[in-house]
């Protein structure tokens, strides 16, 4: 029973804190993974370095859609990668709990920080090995063990327990991914609350979010003062620095246009992003193919998103919503050349879009409350750079 | 308790419904439509599925040239099948080269994750990389050729950091940044003289949008283009006058067979293209070559107010181009389709055989002739497909048939489009070490 307590100890750590400190981390793993069943899906896992744990961490990951589901398997591959330790150090005599907790620990460390799912699974791979290795040595005729090895063991697994719950970067990651998984859903609410003006403040690039919630609500004439808005730029990031903002920008215009009811701008964007990702595309880019091309009523191309997500296993259900719903929609005709070759084209000037979608029609509450603001501020930055 | 094997069994059995078949003097409704195509002797099987997702059996006989495929579909609920008439593939005895090269890229907007030119065996579905962009810095490789399908000569761009023009000839590769010499253009859609000594190319400033409505998503337009000849035995650039006007835009230099003629597209300049897009129609222009210089004034070979001309393609007497409503990139345009000229009279007509209600564009010649492969995007509207026909020489086309797949359904699964195809007469093997080094990696 005794040897017992650490494993279960462990499993209920990784699963409490995954489950209650990372849901939302968890989720966006899942929408940013890709784990399809297609002949190009099998070419490129096996053209990567480390094929295998690729592979299976991208079968996992698929179920963290669902964040029990997520931090189950987290709980588990922590407790394996123990047993399979512990069990290792058996075969050579070693009866310890300590060493084993360690590396379980740190397994777990890699878990929680979630942009390196496939470390932790090609640890777990490696002890699998070293384990079926183990079991071809002798057995052990002396064993080695310290007094106090359990309640000592308990320490890095307390400890680590600890850190990750009050570790600043987890708490930001979990709370971008929150944020994303608000905007792509508009979920307004659950954003502001997520982004109050204080956390804009710290965390800037959060703040065209925010903005984003409250236009989405209707308030952005109200609030935007208490927001730390200093130009243009806070309201629409359309500039950014680096790959990880540009990554951002890119999720961040793909919602706008979407909310913004400008289809084609959402799946230029979308497409954008996903070739910023690490395999092209994502789970949740094909869904959000689907959901706008389905609203575009191009159910041809919404069908073959759908096929696609078809070859995944978590996807089922969402893909005979999307048939079901295209088998009673309208058809959308192609536009004829001499119309189409008058179709005004959206540039890089976010002003300009939001007068040229008004123009065309495209008068939504929540445009009517951006477009003052982006005037103002527009004004506000060309007078303070004049002399 | 030793009858339970048998018991299960005998429920599992009951439990399927076994079809009955009724006869339907019809041809089974299949995607893609291989019914009444021609295909070349020793291409890979076809492979097609119900349009409507039912399951089926195929029987395939054979009856001199022709092949039947007797399909037999059901409905799993039901039980109720069909057996439909046998529907007829013809084998033509005309060669055809066994080898296809082709660009995969996402069929997206100004970015990528992975692209690379890949060939594929026709006989097989066996498909390799050649070059990836990997082996460029993740730059983009665009626009190969092979003169007259000949593997072991290729050209290809790589774009990006310390990218330029890659050629290769036979076991050398180099890779020369265009712009760097002569008249200080880069080079975009090649054309390798017959001679294997020029290569002409247009040098064009490419640009996108994306408009805000409607079912086009993105338009790419050049705000200008000329035409520059390279020659290789002294890797020297030379643009002439007459094909690099300031006030007109020249583009998509093909070769006429003998050499002696160079044939491209060209508009007239345009203020405020975005806006203009639709005033803008391509011309069909030739100009005389000898010796190595271009001679003469060009001359006008096919104009029209309501067609813009793309990709000028000669097989003898014959020339496959592709016309769209406006504009220089059909493949984002639905009404662009393929047309037929017959060079010697100049008349000019839809390659009706080939086209679609969809874009249907970016073809080529097989080396004798008797193939044209084209890229289209019928099946959905967004994902270009290779589609390959015969020709008989004397100004009809055959039935177009999609690439065959191991399983059609590779042709939906699959997440990039087929850019550029091009016939060739080798397998040209893999080159992404050696353009790795010569990117420094």
């Amino acid at each position: 029973m005794k040897k017992w307590i650490l494993p279960l100890v462990l499993f209920a750590a990784v699963f409490l804190v995954s489950w209650l400190c990372q849901p939302y981390t968890l989720i966006c793993q899942e929408y940013e993974g890709l784990f399809l069943n297609t002949p190009d899906a099998w070419t490129r896992a096996f053209a990567q370095p480390w094929p295998l744990s690729g592979i299976v961490s991208d079968f996992l990951i698929q179920f963290y859609r669902d964040p029990v589901y997520g931090a189950l398997i987290c709980a588990a591959l922590v407790v394996l990668a123990f047993l399979l330790c512990r069990g290792i150090l058996r075969r050579t005599g070693l009866l310890t709990e300590g060493l084993p907790a360690l590396l379980a620990v740190i397994l777990w460390v890699f878990l929680a920080k979630a942009s390196a799912p496939k470390v932790a699974i090609s640890v777990v791979l490696l002890l699998f090995a070293a384990w079926l290795l183990s079991l071809l040595l002798p057995r052990p005729k002396k064993t080695f063990a310290w007094k106090g090895d359990l309640p000592l063991a308990l320490v890095p697994v307390l400890v680590v327990a600890w850190v990750i719950v009050r570790n600043p970067a987890v708490q930001r990651t979990e709370r971008f991914s929150r944020v994303k998984i608000d905007a792509l859903y508009g979920v307004w609410d659950d954003l502001l609350k997520t982004v109050p003006p204080s956390v804009a403040q710290e965390d800037p690039e959060l703040t065209p979010f925010a903005l984003l919630a409250l236009s989405g609500k209707e308030q952005l004439n109200e609030r935007i003062m208490s927001y730390p808005v200093y130009e243009e730029n806070d309201l629409d990031m359309v500039y950014y620095d680096g790959p990880r903002e540009y990554y951002t920008s890119l999720l961040f215009k793909a919602c706008l246009y979407q909310y913004l009811g400008c289809y084609n701008e959402a799946i230029h964007n979308y497409y954008q992003w996903a070739t910023q990702q690490e395999k092209g595309t994502s789970f949740i880019v094909l869904r959000r193919m689907v959901e706008l091309y389905y609203l575009q009523g191009n159910y041809t191309l919404m069908e073959k998103y759908c096929r696609i997500l078809d070859h995944s296993l978590m996807n089922g259900a969402y893909v005979r919503h999307f048939r079901a719903q295209a088998a009673k929609g309208e058809l959308q005709e192609p536009t004829p050349p001499a119309e189409r070759a008058a179709i005004p084209v959206i540039s890089h000037d976010p002003l300009y879009n939001l007068i040229l979608l008004q123009k065309n029609g495209f008068d939504t509450p929540m445009l009517r409350d951006r477009l003052p603001i982006t005037l103002l501020l527009r004004k506000e930055e060309r007078e303070s750079i004049q002399p | 308790m030793r009858f339970l094997p048998v018991i299960c069994g005998a429920l599992l059995a009951l439990s399927c419904v076994r079809p009955v078949f009724t006869d339907s003097a019809g041809f089974p409704p299949v995607v893609p439509d291989y019914i009444g195509v021609t295909v070349p002797e020793g291409m890979a099987e076809i492979s097609f599925e119900m349009a409507d997702g039912r399951p089926f059996k195929i029987e395939k006989t054979q009856s001199g040239d022709t092949l039947f495929y007797q399909v037999r579909a059901w409905d799993k609920k039901t039980g109720k099948g069909v057996r439909y008439a046998p529907f007829p593939v013809y084998v033509s005895h005309d060669p055809i080269d066994p080898y296809l090269a082709y660009r995969l890229i996402e069929p997206g907007y100004e970015g990528w994750k992975e692209m690379g030119l890949y060939t594929r065996e026709l006989a097989t579905y066996r498909e390799h990389a050649i070059v990836t962009n990997d082996a460029v810095n993740g730059g983009c490789v665009n626009c190969h050729n092979f003169p007259g399908g000949d593997p072991s000569r290729m050209v290809f761009h790589a774009r990006g950091a310390g990218g330029g023009t890659v050629f290769r000839t036979g076991n050398e590769l180099k890779l020369i940044n265009l712009t760097t010499v002569g008249p200080h253009k880069q080079g975009t859609y090649p054309a390798w003289h017959p001679s294997g000594r020029y290569l002409a190319f247009s040098s064009n400033s490419t640009q996108q949008s994306f408009p805000i409505h409607g079912s086009q998503q993105v338009e790419v337009y050049d705000h200008f283009s000329d035409i520059i000849l390279m020659d290789l035995q002294t890797d020297s650039v030379t643009a002439y006058p007459c094909l690099a006007e300031g006030s007109r835009m020249e583009t998509f230099p093909a070769w006429a067979p003998d050499g002696k003629s160079l044939y491209y597209c060209v508009a007239d300049s345009t203020a405020r293209v975005v806006e203009n897009r639709g005033r803008i129609h391509y011309e069909l222009e030739a100009i005389d070559f000898r010796d190595g210089q271009f001679v003469g004034e060009p001359r006008t070979v096919f104009a029209s107010d309501s067609l813009s001309v793309s990709f000028p393609r000669v097989n003898g007497k014959w020339m496959l181009f592709t016309g769209s409503a406006y504009g220089t990139f059909p493949i984002w345009h639905k009404e662009a389709d393929l047309y037929l000229m017959d060079m010697e009279t100049g008349q000019v007509e839809a390659a009706s055989a080939l086209n679609s209600d969809d874009t249907d564009s970016y073809h080529s010649w097989s080396s004798n002739g008797r193939w044209v492969v084209f890229s289209s995007r019928r099946l959905d509207g967004r994902y270009t497909r290779l589609y390959l026909a015969h020709f008989d020489g004397e100004g009809h086309f055959g039935k177009p048939f999609l690439l065959p797949q191991k399983r059609y359904e590779h042709n939906v699964l699959r997440l990039k489009s087929y850019n550029v195809p091009e016939f060739v007469q080798g397998d040209p093997g893999t080159l992404n070490k050696e353009v790795s080094q010569l990117f420094g990696r």
